[in-house]
């Protein structure tokens, strides 16, 4: 039966691992095509996570910086994008971090019962930005915790354990985590449930 | 007021939809959906999101976005090489050398002449019949004297004799 990857059943081999061990060994072509594999996702990812692509941007980048650094220490334990994803996760709390610190970013819960824009098309690039920007407004109301496992989950597509991993917590917190987000952002959006069951019947 | 899902269920209901139970699981939470509107929603819910989520558009890197990793990989290794690259470290440490090699040749006092100064200083209220092993043990040497005695002396001879040949110097 072929299944989803929400709970692999055993660790796939790393399609990095080759690309990981010659750039362990310095060579820079190599970490190069790492990056070249990874950037749009690491991007998209931390973009919906800050809310901003610029700082996106910025973030990804200290992540592929730390991550060669530190290239040395990665043994496999998880795929290479799982912990490159682990990398930016925590560089991405660290700005967020500052950010607030600074006051650059509003820490004012969104009201969650508040209608978020509604979309009457998705066909042109218009309303393709419309759609990501009313689905960024919804997740960045979300709580950090929540927000991540979302993403990681539904933007990303890793898996529980990958996500787990990742985030250093027990399976259950994952899922657990992932389900309330989920109720959240379905409240933030705003769609009426009724339009949801029957296109989802 | 919002029907709620069963908590003992979520579990099984986020990975209902995410597509993940077998068969039986999902036969066995279809019986249950019938009576449970609270889970019904839930499930549609997670369904929904799931979906929204999905199809948000990507955010990819900027076609810039490689040459500045590689530029700022490059930086950290120059960085790195400057560490390690002892004639940048030499050219450094040479006015520190300079200062030394010119603190020599002029005699400038040293930390040890100052030292040694001190140890003549020995306190006369010390018991002179006590071996030195003894004065070390009991603490009676002022540590000058003692810096001095351990650098000459004979534990098992007693410390006046080290004390009466300091005293002329005095």
């Amino acid at each position: 039966m072929t299944r989803d990857d929400g709970v692999r059943a055993a660790p796939r081999p790393d399609p990095d691992a080759v690309d990981v061990q010659r750039a362990r060994k310095g060579d820079a072509g190599a970490f190069d095509a790492l990056v070249r594999r990874h950037q749009d996702r690491l991007v998209n990812y931390l973009a919906a996570f800050l809310g901003n692509a610029a700082d996106a941007e910025d973030v990804a980048q200290e992540a592929f910086v730390r991550a060669y650094r530190a290239l040395r220490q990665f043994r496999g334990q998880s795929a290479f994008k799982t912990w490159l994803f682990q990398i930016a996760t925590n560089a991405a709390r660290t700005h967020r971090a500052r950010r607030v610190s600074r006051r650059e970013v509003s820490t004012e819960p969104v009201d969650a019962e508040a209608p978020v824009r509604e979309v009457e098309s998705h066909e042109d690039l218009e309303s393709r930005v419309v759609l990501r920007d009313r689905l960024d407004r919804a997740l960045r109301a979300l709580p950090d915790d929540q927000r991540e496992a979302v993403i990681l989950r539904d933007v990303e597509g890793f898996d529980y354990r990958e996500i787990a991993d990742l985030l250093d917590v027990p399976m259950g917190t994952v899922e657990s985590r992932i389900f309330r987000g989920r109720q959240k952002l379905r409240l933030l959006l705003a769609t009426p449930l009724e339009s949801v069951e029957e296109r989802t019947s | 007021m919002k029907p709620q899902a069963c908590p003992e269920l979520t579990s099984m209901l986020l990975r209902a939809a995410d597509g993940l139970l077998d068969e039986e699981e999902t036969a066995d939470l279809e019986v249950h959906l019938r009576d449970c509107r609270g889970c019904r929603s839930a499930l549609a819910e997670q369904k929904a999101a799931r979906r929204d989520l999905q199809a948000r558009p990507v955010i990819a890197a900027s076609p810039a976005f490689r040459v500045r990793v590689a530029d700022a990989i490059a930086a950290e290794e120059r960085s790195l090489a400057n560490v390690l690259d002892f004639r940048r470290w030499t050219w450094r440490l040479a006015p520190v050398a300079a200062v030394l090699l010119t603190a020599i040749a002029l005699g400038v006092p040293t930390a040890s002449d100052t030292a040694s100064a001190d140890a003549s200083d020995v306190d006369p209220t010390l018991n002179a019949d006590l071996p030195v092993s003894s004065a070390l043990y009991t603490g009676d040497l002022p540590s000058t004297s003692l810096e001095s005695l351990l650098l000459v002396g004979n534990p098992d001879r007693p410390v006046g004799d080290y004390v009466q040949t300091q005293e002329p110097g005095k």
